[in-house]
């Protein structure tokens, strides 16, 4: 990383208009975009489909052209190329070769950042236990992979190169929700290692989870923007959690609070999430079956 | 012409822009910009690499055994004129497969690549490393261009093998046929009947095989006549048509014949005119009061629509005759009008009995005195100057098969001259520019005879071919030799260095050999290369690889072409349109032909006449629409360049300076190509 006091991206007034051809119209798809994310901060952008999250990520990258204003990356204008050994980018789909095997894959990829055979062997097996992708499939051509274990080649190519700006498109698309749970947690590992991480998505749960600041798009425009605790503080609500509470407490502490004036009381009792559900009992029969067969698996 | 300078200035100007635009991305192919980066050559084979194996993956290797298949089906399948020819023929067969398949392979492959990596969007993942546009492009090109080489080389190794598999076959039964016909003669003389001896050449074939690389110096074109008869004189060789013979002496008016302005307007007798002189000269007896010559005026390139006439030499004033042409437009070049290129003459003369002079033009370092030629051509009635023809031209003789015949003396010559029948003369003349570096043996150079025999009578006795050779140094100076001839086979005859022309090779004069028939009732059957300067052969499967490297040369550019198309058009587009660069720059010379016809001419109406306003007008549209075609046809590259089967068809190795040329070519034909692609591709957008 050059300069840390330079933010990872900046953008001024971005702009991006798809010109219309014949019968169809012309589409703003970013409008007057001002945007700066930190140096080692997690920044989601959210927003539904077609508010211009993608097309923000494919100018920072220079695969496409802004119409009008300015976009840096880690201090350069987008799409330099020099800058671009500093970053990784993972598409919103998983955008690979599907002749070739996640090892290939992975090669062709760490070629483009010159490392020699020994680097890219050592990256190659490094990232792919990183990002759990079976052993058993690693040879397999990709086209024959399921979306989960494409997903999972296509992270382990964005970080690869060990990056200092990783741009996650829509990271959990696809993904059941123990893989969701991995990637919200290396998403955080990667802040704790310094990285810099920009995250869009429409999956408002795992951008709550995971990220520091974050803006929400509309038609182009940026409608909000902030930290997620300044933004999703409700100051009027007060809320307490027990375990083994007693009905009689339950029913004085009710008697309390309507004697003190509170309004919109919500008493009741706490329902785990599906999610949770889920995890819990994947987790627990995985568990069974390493116990089971311990020393099955593997190549 | 003006077509072909437009396009080069296109290409031109694409090449410059590409350079000025593409400067940064050029020098990152070679620079280290970074930490972390490599040069962009790392990463066009990073690309390239991957490429390869799409290529492999789409099974490109498919195509080995359908060649293999495709191979052993036709060869199963041709039948050579003779066994000699097998081996050619199958170089023929073999190379024509692997073309068609190697580059119907790489069209489609080379055209569908990128368009896909669109669709698919695994441009975007690519596009979002530290690889350039350019890298993109130049490692797709050159991803499918080395998976062509391997492929090739792949093919050339197999072919070689079913080509040392047929020449064994084809030793062998030489081997068995020789063995079979010496038995039979053997047996024939011991029983006193007359007998065929057992053909020399097929023993050749047996003990030699035909996996040649022969490298040898051959007469430039045009260098090789056949002439009625020679006369040899201290300043050189006079040469002689024979008259009532098949004889034909070709004169040419190069780069055009000039008229002067307005002087194809007159009527008869007021337009331009040849004017022919031919000293006559008697064989064995008085010159007859007639002498005829039968003339033809033609242009040079297309050779359509000739103009014939007879006419009568007046012997008294030295052999001499006029002709005006009846359309002199056809011929001389007015200036405004059409240039109507290089015009051929040919003179034949019918009276039997006489030789007519051939003149070849001034001598050497001579000022060009008109009485020097057998032909001039007035640009006018009025001009006191003349066009004149090219110097020492060509005579040819009776043609079969496209070989040129020399006769042996007949039963009906031999009884009436005895020993001195003038005998017909192939002549080849070897410049001495050509001479520098020829390989000298223990005093000699050799000389190499490639002769095929006519029979008329006499089968069962051998040919045998007079040889003489001098320099054009020391004309007088000959060497003389016999040899027998083998047919299909090459026979070497050593020659005394000396006949090189001197010791100094920047003052050597023209080496020059005649062959006569020397066998009663026997032909000569020659070509333009069957008198050789010999030097040592090469490795015949070097000349196999670089056959196969001039197959790679083509295969590369069409995938060039097609890649630099795929960049911005869908791949069915892209297709046709790298389809129809390779077709026009298949048939250059048809579009340019047609072209230099002209309109309707090009239809086969004839331009000559009155016409009405609607053929007119068809002729003029017609016109530009032909011109636009030689528009398009000198922007593409020219395909025809690459004919791996020039040498090795003849056995004969491949100058490496001939590869170096093609390569050379293949280089400036693709770099438009690839400068197009970049700009194509340097803004686009890729999401």
């Amino acid at each position: 990383m050059s300069n840390p006091t330079i933010p990872a991206i900046e953008t001024r007034a971005l702009t991006k208009i798809y010109p219309g051809f014949w019968s169809s119209q012309s589409v703003t798809a970013l409008q007057d975009l001002n945007l700066t994310v930190q140096r080692g901060e997690i920044f989601g952008l959210l927003g539904p489909n077609g508010s211009g999250k993608t097309t923000t990520i494919k100018l920072l990258l220079g695969l496409i052209n802004a119409t009008s204003g300015t976009a840096e990356v880690l201090g350069k204008p987008s799409g330099d190329q020099i800058t671009r050994r500093s970053l990784g980018y993972l598409p919103e789909e998983t955008y690979l070769y599907r002749f070739l095997n996640a090892r290939q894959t992975l090669d062709f990829y760490a070629r483009l950042f010159n490392m020699n055979r020994a680097q890219r062997n050592r990256a190659i097996e490094y990232y792919l236990d990183f990002v759990g992708l079976d052993p058993a499939v690693r040879r397999r051509r990709i086209g024959t992979y399921s979306k989960g274990q494409a997903r999972r080649v296509g992270l382990a190519q964005a970080l690869l190169n060990d990056p200092d700006l990783v741009i996650l498109d829509e990271p959990t698309s696809g993904l059941d929700p123990l893989a969701t749970m991995e990637m919200k947690n290396l998403i955080k590992e990667l802040k704790k290692a310094g990285k810099t991480v920009l995250l869009s998505s429409h999956q408002l749960a795992d951008v709550e989870d995971v990220c520091d600041r974050i803006c929400i798009l509309y038609r182009g425009k940026i409608e909000v923007q902030g930290t997620v605790d300044s933004l999703l503080e409700v100051k009027d609500v007060y809320k307490i959690e027990g375990r083994n509470v007693p009905p009689d407490v339950q029913a004085k502490m009710l008697a309390l609070l309507k004697e003190a004036g509170v309004t919109e009381i919500q008493p009741g009792v706490q329902r785990s999430r599906l999610e949770d559900l889920f995890k819990r009992m994947v987790l627990e029969k995985r568990a069974a079956e390493r116990a089971a067969a311990p020393k099955q698996g593997g190549r | 012409m003006i077509s072909s300078l437009i396009a080069m200035s296109v290409a031109a100007v694409l090449l410059l822009l590409f350079l000025l635009v593409a400067a940064r991305d050029l020098s990152m192919l070679v620079r280290h910009p970074a930490r972390g980066m490599g040069t962009g050559i790392s990463r066009v084979w990073a690309v390239a690499r991957t490429t390869l194996l799409e290529a492999w993956t789409s099974r490109a290797w498919m195509l080995i055994p359908l060649q293999i298949l495709a191979s052993v089906v036709l060869l199963l399948a041709v039948r050579p004129f003779d066994e000699s020819e097998r081996i050619p023929l199958y170089i023929r067969v073999l190379f024509t497969i692997q073309e068609i398949l190697i580059l119907l392979l790489f069209w489609v492959m080379a055209s569908v690549s990128l368009p896909r990596d669109r669709f698919f969007k695994t441009i975007v993942t690519n596009a979002s490393k530290p690889l350039s546009r350019l890298e993109i492009i130049l490692g797709k090109m050159t991803g499918f261009s080395v998976a062509a080489f391997l492929l090739l080389m792949v093919m050339g190794a197999t072919s070689w093998v079913m080509l040392l598999v047929a020449d064994h076959q084809v030793r062998s039964n030489a081997a068995a046929e020789y063995a079979l016909a010496a038995d039979d003669f053997k047996q024939k003389e011991k029983d006193l009947k007359q007998a065929v001896p057992p053909p020399e050449n097929k023993k050749l074939l047996a003990e030699q095989g035909s996996l040649f690389a022969l490298n040898y110096i051959t007469v430039p074109k045009d260098g090789m006549s056949i002439v009625g008869n020679v006369q040899t004189t201290p300043t050189g060789l006079i040469r002689y048509l024979k008259g009532g013979s098949s004889e034909i002496a070709i004169y040419r008016f190069s780069p055009q014949l000039q008229g002067d302005p307005g002087a194809d307007v007159g009527g008869p007798g007021e337009r331009p005119f040849f004017y022919f002189h031919f000293p006559v000269e008697p064989w064995g007896r008085n010159i007859p009061p007639r002498v005829v010559i039968h003339v033809t005026a033609v242009r040079a390139k297309q050779r359509l629509r000739p103009q014939e006439k007879t006419l009568v030499l007046n012997v008294q004033d030295g052999g001499t005759a006029l002709w005006e042409p009846e359309n002199v437009d056809e011929l001389f070049s007015f200036p405004g009008e059409r240039d109507n290129g290089e015009i051929e003459v040919t003179v034949s003369c019918a009276t039997d009995g006489v030789f007519l002079r051939i003149l070849d033009g001034a001598p050497k370092g001579a000022a060009t005195d008109p009485q020097d030629f057998n032909i001039l051509a007035a640009p006018s009635r009025s001009s006191p100057r003349f066009n004149i023809p090219l110097p020492n031209p060509r005579v040819r003789g009776f043609e079969r098969r496209d070989r040129q015949q020399v006769s042996g003396p007949t039963k009906k010559e031999m009884e009436k001259w005895g020993g001195n029948v003038p005998l017909e003369v192939a002549i080849y003349r070897f410049p001495g520019k050509d001479l520098a570096k020829i390989p000298v043996d223990n005093g000699n150079f050799n000389l190499s005879l490639l002769m095929d025999v006519d029979k008329e009578s006499n089968p069962e006795i051998d040919t045998i071919a007079g040889v003489e050779v001098y320099n054009e140094n020391s004309p007088t100076d000959r060497y003389d030799l016999e040899v027998p001839v083998i047919e299909k086979r090459t026979t070497i005859a050593p020659i005394p260095e000396k006949y090189l022309g001197g010791p100094d090779p920047a003052k050597r004069g023209d080496l020059v050999v005649m062959l006569r028939c020397q066998t009663m009732g026997h032909w000569l059957s020659l070509l333009d290369n069957s008198v050789r300067i010999e030097k040592p052969p090469s490795s015949f499967v070097f000349n196999l690889f670089k056959s196969e490297l001039i197959l790679f040369f083509e295969a590369a550019l069409l995938i060039i072409i097609c890649v630099a198309w795929s960049v911005r058009l869908g791949w069915p587009v892209a297709m046709l349109t790298a389809a129809t660069f390779f077709c026009l720059g298949s048939m250059r010379g048809f579009i340019a032909d047609i072209q230099d016809l002209g309109g309707m001419a090009a239809l086969g109406f004839p331009p000559m006449g009155e016409h009405g306003a609607g053929y007119n007008f068809l002729d003029k549209l017609l016109a530009g629409t032909w011109d636009i075609l030689g528009f398009i046809i000198a922007l593409t590259p020219d395909f025809r360049r690459y004919d791996p089967l020039v040498f090795i068809t003849q056995l004969r190795n491949m100058p490496l300076a001939n590869l170096f040329l093609d390569l050379g070519w293949t280089v400036l034909y693709a770099l438009p190509f690839i400068g197009l692609g970049y700009l194509m591709i340097r803004k686009q957008e890729l999401g």
